[in-house]
């Protein structure tokens, strides 16, 4: 399975970002919007490319969790 | 001259009239004549139930006659003035209605005699016993008999004190609490009856813990003040309402997606405490920048996020960093001591001067709680041990303070008990629960000390110290 990417965005641009991914082919987005982040599954995109998106703060690779 | 007297120099009327009734006479009748003769209309007490009535129901009537006292209150109107001259004429006594005071019993000068005493008898009562008093009760003396059999720890945070002149009447009531773990047993017996919230976050799997971890951080932070099968009590918050979020697979793993959406989901229902007993883990230098600005937006809504610090030390020869997500400063870290207060052997510690930081600690070697069908109850070691006492607590000072996000930290924080021991590791020290402190009332040589019951709840033998049965890592 392909990792997910993490993406916190600024306050009050989580639809503006939502709407860049889809504009650039991401088609698994979930949206948080208490938290002001997103998930994304990538396609053949580019962690750099999404750090360009106006109003996304950082990108990060998912990382396993255990107890 | 005495401050009574100044008071009872000038009466003050509130306006309404008392008016007594003819002796022998029933309700109904002297409502119909009083109304009769003043053009009033009133009622009868009979009316509202239990006979009782407020000041509003006072003021939609002209009045209202008490049945069992034959006197009326008649309220203040306009038309009122020329009507009660007539009551009056009728063999009826009319009196204003006085403006009533509490009673100053004594004269000026005694007063400051027996204040002066009475300072210097709460300022010594200070000093012995604490500044929170309150008055001792049968019932408090009761709840404290139900808890006296309880876990090594839920002593050690005074959630239970073991002080007889400390109590602890918190209970998490009206505080979400959620758990972001393996889910819950929900055929647990402890949990019968109780509401729970609870949503999967891993794909394929109900919240339903086919693990049994999630069902231990549960019990530790949220399980019953007592059970009939228990051995002791275990549980913190008795009485928070609990939001189980499945992040952990019944393998014990997951990822970030799943616990961020958790997060959100806990934040979305409005919980006041998240506990992870989680962690992934990291090598390098750094944290998370999604997870750090997850943790503050939560915060700044209120919502306070506790995490495990990890268990991959190896004391005292390794002491590893504090592992992600807790090492965000957004996050609370927790580190495990054991019932010596000795840092536990695979608790991590802060090794970074401005970030990943214990922030505080709490009891994590052999800690009894429940878990998942048929083992039912277990005593685990681990930081994941030691984070639900701190969600639960937090949930106790949530409830006892009305403080919430940031402010709930700090008060968690400033009330930790400092242990000897480097903050790297433990932090502000061994989490405490909010307690009071009892005022007795009768001088000490008439207490019937030797007459009160000892404290033993049979169904909760006292210390049962079993054997640990693993570790979690």
């Amino acid at each position: 399975m392909k990792t997910k990417w993490l993406i916190s965005v600024k306050d009050n641009t989580m639809d503006l970002v939502v709407k860049e991914l889809k504009e650039i082919g991401v088609k698994d987005i979930e949206a948080l919007d208490s938290i002001g982040v997103i998930v994304i599954v990538p396609g053949n995109h580019k962690i750099a490319d999404i750090k360009k998106i106006d109003g996304v703060l950082s990108v990060e690779e998912e990382r396993d969790i255990s107890i | 001259m005495s401050k009574t007297l100044k008071k009872e120099e000038k009466v003050e009327y509130t306006g309404r009239y008392l008016v007594l009734l003819p002796e022998g006479s029933n309700t109904s009748d002297s409502i119909n004549q009083i109304n009769s003769i003043s053009g009033l209309n009133l009622k009868s007490s009979l009316e509202f139930e239990n006979e009782f009535f407020t000041d509003k129901d006072l003021a939609k009537t002209d009045g209202i006659v008490l049945d069992k006292l034959g006197i009326a209150i008649v309220n203040e109107k306009p038309k009122i003035e020329n009507s009660i001259s007539s009551l009056g004429e009728s063999e009826m006594i009319v009196e204003k209605e006085r403006v009533v005071y509490a009673i100053g019993m004594l004269d000026e000068s005694t007063q400051n005699y027996v204040e002066g005493y009475r300072d210097a008898v709460n300022q010594m009562t200070n000093v012995l016993v604490g500044t929170e008093t309150e008055d001792y009760n049968y019932e408090e003396q009761e709840s404290e008999v139900e808890s006296v059999g309880a876990t090594w720890g839920l002593k050690a945070t005074n959630v239970v004190p073991t002080s007889f002149l400390r109590y602890n009447p918190y209970n998490g009531a009206g505080i979400k609490v959620a758990i972001l773990d393996t889910g819950f047993d929900f055929n647990h017996p402890d949990f019968a009856g109780r509401p729970i919230v609870h949503q999967s976050f891993i794909s394929g799997e109900s919240t339903q813990d086919g693990h049994g971890h999630g069902t231990h951080c549960t019990g530790t932070a949220c399980g019953p003040s007592s059970s009939p099968s228990a051995t002791e009590r275990y549980g913190i918050a008795y009485a928070a309402s609990i939001y189980i979020g499945k992040v952990l697979s019944n393998g014990g793993s997951g990822g970030d997606g799943g616990i961020l959406a958790g997060i959100n989901w806990a934040i979305a229902n409005r919980c006041d405490v998240v506990s992870m007993s989680l962690r992934g883990f990291v090598t390098g230098a750094g944290y998370s920048a999604v997870f750090e600005t997850a943790a503050a937006r939560a915060l700044a809504q209120g919502t306070l996020i506790i995490a495990a610090a990890g268990n991959d030390s190896a004391r005292p020869g390794t002491v590893r960093q504090v592992m992600h997500p807790a090492n965000c400063p957004s996050i609370m870290a927790v580190g495990a001591v054991d019932v010596n207060m000795n840092v536990a052997a695979f608790s991590n510690g802060g090794l970074y001067p401005t970030y990943g930081a214990v922030d505080i600690a709490a009891p994590g070697v052999n800690v009894y709680s429940s878990t998942k069908l048929p083992t039912k109850y277990a005593s685990w070691n681990g930081t994941s041990m030691a984070t639900p006492h701190v969600a639960g607590i937090a949930a106790l000072w949530a409830q006892a303070s009305g403080l919430r996000g940031i402010n709930l930290w700090r008060k968690l924080t400033s009330t930790a008990k400092t242990l000897p021991l480097p903050g790297r590791d433990v932090g502000a020290g061994l989490v405490q629960a909010p307690t009071k402190t009892r005022l007795i009332k009768y001088p000490i040589d008439r207490f019937p000390i030797d007459k009160f019951p000892i404290l033993v709840n049979p169904k909760f033998p006292i210390d049962p110290i079993g054997p640990i049965e693993k570790i979690i890592r």
